[in-house]
């Protein structure tokens, strides 16, 4: 195998850009908690909020 | 050699091959006996409930009382707790890596086993029969709360923990290149975990906190948006977890892998993304949330979730498929199927996990989405119908296959009774089919769940229709099933303790298990330039996996059935004009 000591092998293949994306774990992350808390809760919420209160007897 | 210069405490597993971290070992051991401890607890409180119907003598009160806690302990406790062993298991050793910050990790583990004292203690003294879902104005002890908030962040912890495993193997180059795909599959898991943890807290939080005074009252309608983003999300994590340990079982039983490894791990992508909307399922008949925001987030975003399902669910045989006709076993349409490793539990299970998840799990969860439909079955058996196909039959299931290889190497044992572990999962799986399909009926004739006494003595008006037609045949049904499944569940139980107890101790690889993955296992042949002819003709000779493909459009078509008869027996109650 050739190899250049910590660096990736120049003569490699540049990791394709959709493998890079899928390969971010911290992005992943990130979409994992910004769609649903948009979605579903931030949306939910203010769905919520926009009812009308009951006055009381 | 990277690894070896960076971590030369590593032994190297003589059965996998993969070089063990022994703290990320013993780490992952615990937490799956605790988890298969729970499983037994949980399997003799549901014989009690179950068996309760054909007149067992246990007080209402009682009733409630193990239903509580056997949500909990299956629900939260078993998989949880399994799934964090996976998470070890596949951020150390499958990673060839060390375990990071392991007296944290330790230190963790006790606190979950001190939140599940403290919640089940809670729940068995009749101070927190709240159900799991907990909705208030219904309230319990504090005690029971922060048992639960210390259950939840030990996990939180973990999947950190988890992160920083997987970095630090990247940094230290014990891996190249992508994630393998099972490790792929458990970091989707930790990452669906976040959020649902975090808004579960939430949750829980507000709950504490007037359970000991600090808030006056707690919005039911504020706490079920919240609580559902882990009542729905956390069945989200068993998902990705059981999705990985069926790639898992591929591997380790036939050699093979997905026949598309990035489509795979686009699937679980989708699954990140748009999984969680479908916590608005829960919310179908809740008042406050407008229609928009039910059908947007339960059907058209959905359906992306939807799709990676399906994608996971067919790579599955077609991955089996490719391995074996690889290796040129059985010819034809299904010859590949016929000829497989049936003896072997993990196979077995995998097999069953996979179909009966596909079939009923997935199929009734999706047309219980649908707002018209779910207005017919909510709070009826036929949602305990759904959710035990699909976490006692899917994840449960695919759990136990994996423990038949996970536990001999985590403990370095052979597994004793292979002859019981053989039939295990054919047992289980008949038991689970039973009991699901009996409550997938009863739940369209309309019989509640969580409710102990279904001729409703104590109320001003007696039902009576609960004892008429069908519906005590259905009944009778589900405990039958239930009997057959706890035998499968202690035929496992049993398997399990006894390679704990007396399995023999060996540094030498594995006898016991049918592995064809690692150095002991027969060399896959050789890459050939073609695969080898399918013996089918015309254009299916072309396809790689062309059984799988029959497969689908099979499929397609019980989904159309599915739901001609699901709107047909809507027509029926809403009749039109
Ligand atoms: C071993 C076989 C099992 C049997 C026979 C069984 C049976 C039952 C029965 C009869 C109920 C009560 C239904 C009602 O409301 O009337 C129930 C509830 C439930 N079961 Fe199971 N179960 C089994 C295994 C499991 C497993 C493995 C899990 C999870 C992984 C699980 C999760 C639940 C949950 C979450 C509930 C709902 C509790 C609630 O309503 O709060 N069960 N089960
Ligand atoms: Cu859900």
């Amino acid at each position: 195998m050739r190899s250049n000591g910590d660096f990736e092998d120049p003569g490699a293949e540049p990791t394709p850009w959709p493998q890079r994306v899928l390969d971010n774990l911290w992005l992943l992350l990130v979409v994992s908690i910004v769609v649903p808390g948009l979605l579903y809760l931030a949306w939910g919420l203010w769905e919520l909020a926009e009812l009308p209160r009951w006055a009381g007897a | 050699m990277a690894a070896t210069a960076n971590a030369p405490e590593l032994r190297t597993c003589a059965t996998t091959g993969f070089r063990v971290d022994e703290s990320g070992r013993r780490l992952a051991l615990a937490y799956a006996v605790a988890a298969v401890l729970m499983l037994a607890a949980g399997g003799v409180m549901a014989i009690f409930i179950a068996l309760q119907r054909q007149g067992l003598p246990i007080s209402d009160d009682w009733w409630y009382r193990l239903v509580a806690s056997h949500g909990a302990t299956m629900l939260l406790f078993w998989l949880l707790l399994f799934e964090v062993a996976a998470l070890y298991w596949g951020s150390t050793m499958l990673l060839n890596a060390r375990m990071r910050a392991p007296r944290v990790a330790w230190g963790v583990f006790g606190a979950m086993l001190l939140g599940i004292a403290l919640a089940q203690w809670a729940m068995f003294s009749g101070n927190a029969t709240v159900m799991f879902t907990a909705y208030p104005p219904l309230t319990a002890h504090p005690l029971y709360y922060l048992g639960i908030l210390l259950f939840a962040g030990g996990v939180l912890v973990a999947i950190c923990l988890f992160f920083a495993n997987v970095v630090m193997a990247r940094r230290e180059r014990t891996y190249e290149g992508s994630l393998p795909l099972v490790v792929y599959g458990f970091a989707a898991a930790a990452i669906i975990g976040v959020y649902s943890l975090l808004t579960g807290a939430a949750a829980y939080l507000l709950l504490f906190l007037q359970s000991v005074g600090v808030l006056t009252e707690v919005d039911p309608a504020l706490y079920r948006i919240l609580f559902w983003g882990i009542g729905h999300g956390a069945q989200q994590v068993n998902l990705a977890a059981m999705v990985a340990v069926w790639y898992a079982l591929i591997g380790l039983t036939l050699g093979g892998r997905p026949v598309n490894e990035g489509l795979s791990r686009f699937a679980f992508v989708l699954l990140i993304a748009f999984i969680h909307l479908g916590a608005v399922h829960h919310l179908m008949v809740d008042p406050g949330l407008g229609t928009s925001h039910r059908i947007m987030n339960t059907s058209y975003l959905l359906y992306l979730a939807v799709l990676a399902s399906l994608i996971h669910a067919f790579s599955v045989p077609a991955g089996i498929e490719a391995a074996q006709r690889e290796r040129g076993i059985g010819k034809g349409l299904f010859g590949w199927l016929v000829r497989a490793p049936w003896r072997e539990p993990g196979f077995s299970s995998l097999v069953l996990s996979v179909v009966y998840f596909g079939f009923v799990a997935g199929v009734s969860g999706v047309l219980m989405g649908t707002m018209q439909l779910n207005m017919l079955i909510h709070n009826t058996l036929f949602v305990v119908g759904h959710f035990h196909a699909t976490v006692v039959s899917g994840t449960t299931l695919a759990f136990m296959g994996i423990s038949y290889y996970l536990l001999p190497l985590l403990a370095r044992r052979e597994l004793v009774g292979t002859r019981i572990a053989r039939w295990q999962p054919y047992v289980f799986a008949g038991g689970v089919a039973l009991l699901t399909l009996a409550m997938l009926a009863a739940g369209q004739m309309g019989v509640p769940r969580r409710v102990a006494d279904l001729g409703y003595a104590d109320a001003p008006v007696g039902v009576t229709q609960f004892g008429e037609g069908a519906v005590p045949l259905m009944m009778t049904l589900v405990s039958v099933g239930a009997i057959l499944a706890v035998v499968g569940g202690v035929m496992y139980v049993w398997v399990m303790v006894r390679t704990l107890l007396v399995g023999e101790r060996t540094d030498a690889p594995l006898a016991n298990l049918a592995l064809r993955f690692g150095p002991t296992a027969a060399p896959p042949p050789a890459p050939a330039s073609e695969l080898p002819h399918n013996g089918l003709k015309g254009r299916w000779a072309r396809f790689e996996a062309p059984g799988t493909y029959a497969m689908v459009l099979f499929f397609l078509a019980w989904f159309v059935v599915l739901y001609v008869v699901a709107h047909f027996n809507l027509a029926q109650s809403w009749p039109v004009g």
